[in-house]
C-alpha cells in the first residue's frame, strides 16, 4: 500500500466526512497538499513515507492486532487512536501527536476546508479587515 | 575557496536585536564596522496574498525559522529567526522595559549599574528611535477588546501591547512578514542606520572561529556565500568582536574559538518556557484579523508570570484543540470565535546548549516549581476566557480535554503531568550571563568577557535571569548600553 492511500485513511481517522461540513480528511487531497508544503521547502517527503508505512504496522506491533491501520473498521481506528492518545508512553503519544499534527496542518489549510470554517486569509492590510 | 582579507575598528555577528544595536551605535560614531549575518534577507507578504500560503513562502524561500530540539522533560522545541533581523523579523513586536524586580535581582547580583533610571534612559531612546507605541484600538482587532473584557471583569491589571510598529494596519501578518514595513525589526530599523553610517554588511556569512591571542580578540574567520552563489573564506582583521548570533550559537560559537575550559559557557540557559490555552465564543472573533499579540495581563508579574493574547491560523489552532473526530470538527467550524492566549513562566529551571559538531541541542529540565507556575498560569488565562464569556476552554497538552466551566478546567489541570505538557519557547537566554565572578560568568557588566579582552557578547546570552516579558526591548537596552560603554572608555 503506498503512503498516499495511508495517509488518506488516517486523515479520515482524524477528521471523519460529514458533521458540521462535508469534506473529509479521507476525501481531501492531504497528499498533494502535504507535498507542496514539504517540496516548498526544496525537500523530498522521504521520511513521511516511511513514517507512514511503519504506522501502518502499528496495530500489530503494538496490540498484536492481525491488522495493518488501514483495514481496521472505522470504530478500530478510533479506539487505537484514542489509545495512542492516552498511552503512559511519551514516545506512543509523541507519533500521536506527529500524525495529528500533520493531518490537521494539510487539511486545514485546503481553501475548500478555510471556506467552510470562513477563516478568510487575504493579507489586505487595510482598514476593511478589522 | 578563496580567501578575503579585510580589516575593521569592530566586528558585529548578528543582525539581530543584539547585534543590530551595537553596530548602529558604534558605526555613528564614526568607527569601521563589518556586520556578518549568516541568515538570507527576510521577505514580506505581498498586499492580497493568502496569509498561510504567503508565510510558506517567505519561510521556504528565507530558511528564517529555525528551531532546536531541547532534551529533557517535558521535550519541546526552541524557535528563533535566522534571517536579517533575527527573531525581531519574525516575532509580533511586542516591547516591553526590563521589570523592575528583575533590574533589582540584577543589582543584588552585583551589577549595579542597572538602575532603573540608567535602563530607563536608553529605554527611551531605543523607543523613540524604533518607535515604539501601545497598539491602538482600530489595529487592536477584536481578539484584544474580547482578552480585555475578561481581565475587566475580573479586576485584573492589564493593557495594550508596545510594539515597535507604528502605523500597523492590523493585518495580522507580523509574524510572516509585515506588507507594509509597519513592523520596524532591526534589518528594517537599526540596521539600515548602520549601513549608512558605513557600515559593511556581509550576508549569508557564517563566523566559523573568533580569533584570540594572548587573551585578546584579533578578528573573525568566516565563510561567505556571495550573491552569485560563490563561496569564500573571510579572515577579518579587528580588535573588537561583538557577539549576536542568539543564546542558542552564541555559546557554540564561543566554545569553538576558545575551547571548553571555560565552563560557564552554554551553561544557565533558560528558555522562559510558555503554556497556551485556547477557547471558542459564541461571537464572531476572527483573531487573525488584528494584531496578533495586542493585549498583556500583568497580574501576576510580581510572581514572575506574564499572560498575552496571541493568534494562530487555523492550520495550528487546529492542533491546540484536544482530539479528533467530529467533536474536533464541530469545534473547528466555530473558528471564527476561536482564540487564544499564553503565559510566559520566568524560570528557575536551568539548562544547557550542547553541540554535536556544529550543530546545538539543548538538556532542560522543567522544575515542578515552574511547573506549578504555568499550571496556575494557565488557570489564570482560563478564567479570563470565561470571564469574557468563553463557551469551550482548552490547554495545550499531549492528553488535552475541553471544559466548559472554569472547575472542569482547573480539575483537569490538576491531573495534568508535567510530561504531558506542551511546552514551546521562543526567548533562548542566559548562556554567556553578565555577572561579577568570572568564575560563574562570562561577561561584566559592560557585555565584555572577563577574560578576554575585546569581546563583547550583545545578546539574550547575557541575561543572568529570564526576563519575565518578552526580551525583545531588554536586548536591545542591554546592545546600546554595551556599545555606548564602550565608546565612552575608548
Amino acid at each position: 500500500m503506498n503512503y498516499r492511500e495511508i495517509f488518506q485513511s488516517v486523515g479520515e481517522a482524524f477528521i471523519p466526512s460529514g458533521g458540521p461540513f462535508e469534506i473529509g480528511g479521507g476525501r481531501a487531497d492531504l497528499t498533494g497538499q502535504f507535498v507542496f508544503f514539504v517540496s516548498s521547502f526544496g525537500r523530498k517527503p522521504f521520511f513521511t513515507k516511511i513514517f507512514l508505512q511503519f504506522f501502518n504496522f502499528l496495530p500489530f506491533i503494538l496490540f498484536f492486532k492481525a491488522k495493518k491501520f488501514t483495514s481496521l473498521s472505522k470504530e478500530e481506528k478510533e479506539k487505537f487512536l484514542t489509545k495512542l492518545r492516552e498511552s503512559k508512553f511519551s514516545i506512543l503519544r509523541g507519533i500521536y501527536i506527529l500524525l495529528r499534527s500533520l493531518v490537521f496542518l494539510t487539511f486545514y489549510s485546503l481553501e475548500e476546508v478555510c471556506d467552510a470554517i470562513r477563516y478568510r486569509t487575504e493579507c489586505e492590510a487595510d482598514e476593511k479587515n478589522l | 575557496m578563496k580567501k578575503i582579507y579585510d580589516k575593521a575598528d569592530v566586528v558585529v555577528i548578528g543582525t539581530g536585536a543584539g547585534g543590530a544595536p551595537f553596530a548602529k551605535e558604534v558605526a555613528e560614531k564614526g568607527l569601521k564596522v563589518i556586520i556578518l549575518e549568516r541568515g538570507k534577507d527576510f521577505l514580506k507578504l505581498e498586499k492580497g496574498e493568502n496569509l498561510f500560503e504567503g508565510a510558506v513562502r517567505v519561510f521556504s524561500k528565507t530558511n528564517a525559522f529555525r528551531g532546536s530540539i531541547v532534551i529533557g522533560n517535558p521535550p519541546m522545541v526552541i524557535g528563533y529567526g535566522f534571517c536579517t533581523g533575527g527573531s525581531t523579523a519574525i516575532n509580533a513586536g511586542t516591547c516591553f522595559r526590563p521589570p523592575s524586580h528583575i533590574l533589582k535581582k540584577w543589582r543584588e547580583e552585583g551589577l549595579e549599574i542597572f538602575t532603573e533610571e540608567y535602563i530607563n534612559k536608553i529605554a527611551m531612546d531605543v523607543e523613540a528611535f524604533l518607535p515604539v507605541k501601545e497598539v491602538d484600538e482600530k489595529a487592536m482587532g477584536r481578539g484584544g477588546k474580547v482578552f480585555a473584557r475578561g481581565i475587566k471583569n475580573l479586576g485584573w491589571s492589564g493593557g495594550p501591547v508596545k510594539r515597535n510598529a507604528d502605523g500597523c494596519l492590523g493585518c495580522g501578518a507580523c509574524v510572516a512578514g509585515c506588507p507594509v514595513d509597519a513592523k520596524k525589526a532591526t534589518h528594517l530599523s537599526y540596521l539600515p542606520s548602520a549601513l549608512k553610517a558605513g557600515a559593511t554588511l556581509y550576508k549569508m556569512a557564517k563566523a566559523e572561529e573568533i580569533l584570540i591571542k594572548n587573551g585578546r580578540v584579533e578578528g573573525v574567520n568566516a565563510t561567505w556565500i556571495d550573491e552569485k552563489g560563490k563561496k569564500w573564506k573571510l579572515e577579518i582583521r579587528s580588535t573588537i568582536v561583538a557577539v549576536g548570533a542568539g543564546a542558542v550559537h552564541t555559546p557554540v560559537l564561543l566554545k569553538r574559538s576558545i575551547g571548553s575550559s571555560y565552563g560557564v559557557i552554554g551553561k544557565n540557559f533558560r528558555l522562559h518556557p510558555g503554556g497556551v490555552v485556547g477557547a471558542i465564543f459564541d461571537e464572531e472573533i476572527r483573531c487573525w484579523r488584528g494584531v496578533p499579540q495586542s493585549y498583556y495581563c500583568d497580574e501576576f508579574l510580581k510572581e514572575e508570570m506574564i499572560l498575552l493574547l496571541g493568534a494562530i491560523p487555523p492550520p495550528l489552532g487546529a492542533n491546540l484543540i484536544p482530539g479528533f473526530g467530529i467533536f474536533h470538527k464541530e469545534l473547528m467550524a466555530k473558528y471564527t470565535g476561536f482564540i487564544d492566549a499564553g503565559v510566559l513562566v520566568s524560570d528557575t529551571s536551568c539548562g544547557e546548549v550542547l553541540s554535536i559538531g556544529k550543530i546545538p541541542f539543548i538538556k532542560y529540565k522543567l522544575h515542578n516549581h515552574d511547573f506549578i507556575k504555568l499550571k496556575k498560569g494557565m488557570n489564570a488565562l482560563a478564567e479570563i476566557f470565561f470571564s469574557a464569556g468563553a463557551k469551550y476552554v482548552f490547554p495545550l497538552s499531549q492528553n488535552g480535554f475541553v471544559a466548559k466551566t472554569l472547575k472542569e478546567f482547573k480539575d483537569g489541570m490538576e491531573r495534568l503531568k508535567k510530561e504531558e505538557m506542551i511546552c514551546g519557547s521562543i526567548h533562548p537566554m542566559g548562556t554567556a550571563k553578565m555577572g561579577t565572578d568570572p568564575e560563574n560568568s562570562f561577561v561584566n557588566q559592560f557585555l565584555e568577557s572577563h577574560r578576554i579582552k575585546g569581546l563583547f557578547v550583545v545578546d539574550a546570552s547575557v541575561l543572568p535571569t529570564s526576563t519575565v516579558v518578552n526580551p525583545q526591548e531588554t536586548i536591545m537596552i542591554l546592545s546600546t548600553h554595551a556599545a555606548r560603554s564602550f565608546l565612552s572608555r575608548k
